[in-house]
């Protein structure tokens, strides 16, 4: 549960949690969406992977990540969304 | 990529027996208490069901996690992952629904307000995997 928890604080990986929400993406999709660099996305993706909330699947040459939330960390992810946990740590870091 | 799913198959199977072991060591625990006359058997009737709710429950929970074979093309994996998500949302509220009834409500208001909560999971699930499918399906 710990892994959950601190893959739920970062909000670029909640960010991607919810892009994943609407449909399966590709990791060059999804890195598309934040302004940081493929290493730093990928160290992300293994963060969520190792806690068990998304899942890489290889179809043909691309890999496509899935969401694998339960409902207990589904209702976590929307608590943290609706409360912004997180979200000054963004801000700043987009100021600077 | 998708991992040698024995282990995560393995797991699924542990977590099963172990929900189905409450739910029977409950039965007997709440009948044998019922037989040394501990509890009347209204009491053995709801704490049963609560159990039962409840395990169920924590199985719905769960569903988006379980294994699955590896989906073939985009279309699948979206379909699949949709489906998942609205059924283990569906049948995790019905069945803590069904705990809550068995709990407070009086007893034929459970009885019936319990199956239509499954009822209406069902119906749901069904309903939105038919429409996802077809809205998918004619894009």
């Amino acid at each position: 549960m710990n892994s959950v928890f601190k893959a739920l604080a970062d909000p670029t990986r909640r960010k991607v949690l919810e892009l994943l929400r609407q449909r399966p993406m590709t990791a060059g999709e999804l890195s598309d969406h934040f302004p940081v660099s493929r290493p730093t996305m990928s160290a992300h993706f293994a963060v969520l992977r190792e806690a068990d909330l998304i899942e890489a699947n290889k179809i043909g040459t691309t890999i496509l990540y899935q969401l694998k939330l339960s409902v207990l960390e589904d209702a976590l992810l929307g608590f943290t969304q609706l409360f912004g946990i997180g979200a000054e740590q963004t801000r700043e870091g987009a100021d600077e | 990529m998708s991992e040698n799913p024995n282990p995560r198959i393995r797991q699924e199977i542990f977590f099963a027996l172990k929900l189905a072991t409450v739910m029977i060591g409950a039965a007997l625990l709440l009948t044998l208490a019922h037989r040394q006359g501990w509890i009347d058997g209204e009491m053995v009737v709801r704490a049963n069901n609560i159990v039962l709710g409840l395990a169920l429950a924590a199985f719905s929970n769960v569903i988006p996690k379980m294994y699955g074979p590896p989906p073939r093309n985009l279309y699948q994996a979206t379909l699949a992952q949709a489906v998942r998500r609205v059924n283990s949302w569906a049948m995790t509220l019905a069945f803590l629904v069904w705990a809550a009834l068995w709990a407070f409500a009086p007893r034929d208001i459970a009885l019936i307000g319990s199956m239509v909560a499954v009822g209406a999971s069902i119906v749901i699930t069904l309903g939105y995997t038919i429409w996802k499918a077809k809205s998918a399906s004619g894009r």
